[in-house]
């Protein structure tokens, strides 16, 4: 069979400061509009996430976290509205378990379930979102680059 | 093999009078194929042919998928525990009509896969020429001598500690369940064994699986419960995953392909069987299985009225690993 592709992670190739990259599914909603306001209150966090804008948190299917493994992501943020405050009434309760057992799932494959986290922000949260992404890039680097299955 | 003389006998039976009185347009079952060791599924839709049903211990197919290509014709179908399960499954997610469908469950003792057996093998199996089961006992004949085995070592990996024997409700039931296996988590072993290794030992452990995956299909082709008409598999414009095959993206394929099933797998072990690699593909809808059960309490297929887990929800539902 052909040689695997799965990169070996050394961390004497690492760039100095490197920084993950942190796909975030963020629901249009409460935590697209919770970052926006972050953005807006000037608060600071660490630029390592990428948006993705979505119209509900249930929307996220989970082979687009996958997929997002698979292209070189080294965290993927799930974040929707709290459970009960859904713009579209249950959306979120049904993202909440699809992404526990993603999770799992994920687990059984030997990835690490650290890489893959649920959130409820709302879009009034601004310092919650700062502080988000900050706990988990700061989660993220010290496990180091996703790089293993990087398509 | 277990004899299921009296068994089919009945089954041919009721399938002719099934047909005769005109209750069903046709009734889908086993019959034999070239080997002692294979069946192949049949569609019998004239009552004087109804002796070409069998019923012995080479029946593995889970023919729920046969019964979802005819919609509108009212169809009897064979089905051992594992099978009605997946038809309840089928029902619940409306790609049956219950009026249209009549289920005859044949109890068994356990399907044998003697290409799985050491003692035996892919390539001897098919030399096979009797086989009758004593006791404990597998009895087998070959043209050049005879072999004894263990019926436990012949049984199918799935069949071990078979779960399907009780509470499962079909309009015709043919012979009589086997016992249960006392400690009613004995099914999950096999998956509580993997969860010990580490997530390095797991990683290592389906690298070496998935650079032997070809990307036949055979597990989402042979799956009863991937019924997409437009698989998200073959889309290109947006892709989800490569065609390429390739280690990681052999193990994203599955990946994905098992998450689709979660909370509806019912565990035919169909995907294992069908796969020319045979690799250990029940291993992961097994774990997610027992998940399920243990965090909601739900079993796939115990009944054709309550939702999949994944399909509803509770506003109760915690965080979980999330916290």
């Amino acid at each position: 069979m052909s040689e695997s592709n799965c990169h070996q992670f050394n961390p004497e190739n690492l760039p100095q400061q490197w920084q993950p990259r942190i796909i975030a599914f963020l629901c249009n909603w409460c935590s697209y509009s919770g970052a926006d306001l972050t953005g807006l209150s000037r608060q600071q966090y660490p630029a390592t996430v990428r948006v993705i804008r979505v119209p509900c948190s249930g929307r996220v299917d989970p082979q687009y976290i996958m997929r997002a493994f698979m292209k070189g992501a080294d965290g993927v943020l799930v974040s929707g509205c709290h459970p009960g405050d859904c713009h579209y009434l249950k959306g979120n309760y049904y993202s909440r378990r699809k992404m526990i057992y993603t999770k799992y799932l994920m687990e059984l494959m030997g990835f690490d379930p650290r890489r893959l986290q649920l959130r409820w922000i709302s879009a009034s949260e601004a310092g919650k979102f700062a502080d988000t992404i900050s706990d988990i890039s700061a989660e993220i680097t010290a496990l180091g680059p996703g790089k293993k299955y990087k398509i | 093999m277990s004899s299921y003389q009296k068994e089919t006998t009945q089954l041919r039976k009721l399938a002719a009078e099934l047909l005769t009185s005109g209750q069903v347009e046709q009734v889908i079952g086993y019959t034999t194929a070239d080997f002692v060791t294979r069946t192949r599924p049949v569609i019998i839709r004239d009552p004087q042919m109804v002796d070409q049903l069998i019923l012995n211990s080479f029946c593995c197919y889970n023919l729920s998928s046969y019964l979802a290509r005819y919609p509108r014709a009212k169809t009897a179908v064979v089905l051992k525990g594992c099978d009605l399960k997946t038809v309840n499954l089928l029902l619940l997610e409306k790609q049956l009509k219950r009026e249209n469908v009549v289920t005859i469950l044949c109890y068994d003792d356990g399907i044998l896969d003697l290409g799985a057996c050491a003692q035996v093998g892919r390539d001897r199996e098919l030399e096979l020429a009797a086989c009758q089961r004593d006791g404990e006992l597998l009895k087998l004949t070959f043209a050049d001598g005879k072999l004894d085995l263990a019926w436990a070592d012949a049984l199918a990996a799935k069949c071990v500690n078979c779960s399907c024997q009780a509470n499962l409700k079909a309009d015709y039931t043919i012979g009589e369940p086997a016992t249960k296996p006392s400690d009613p988590d004995a099914e999950y072993r096999f998956v509580l064994e993997f969860e010990q290794m580490s997530a390095d030992a797991r990683q290592a452990f389906w690298e070496r699986h998935f650079s032997r995956c070809v990307r036949c299909y055979a597990c989402r082709n042979v799956c009863p419960i991937c019924y997409c008409s437009k698989c998200v598999f073959e889309q290109t414009a947006p892709e989800v995953v490569s065609t390429f095959v390739d280690t990681p993206d052999n193990m994203f394929y599955q990946m994905i392909r098992v998450q689709h099933g979660i909370g509806r797998c019912t565990d035919c072990g169909e995907c294992e069987r069908a796969c020319p690699q045979q690799l250990p593909l029940r291993l992961l809808t097994k774990a997610l299985e027992r998940q399920i059960k243990q965090d909601l309490g739900y079993k796939p297929g115990q009944d054709d009225s309550t939702l999949p887990p994944l399909a509803t929800f509770d506003p109760e539902d915690d965080n979980g690993p999330f916290g």
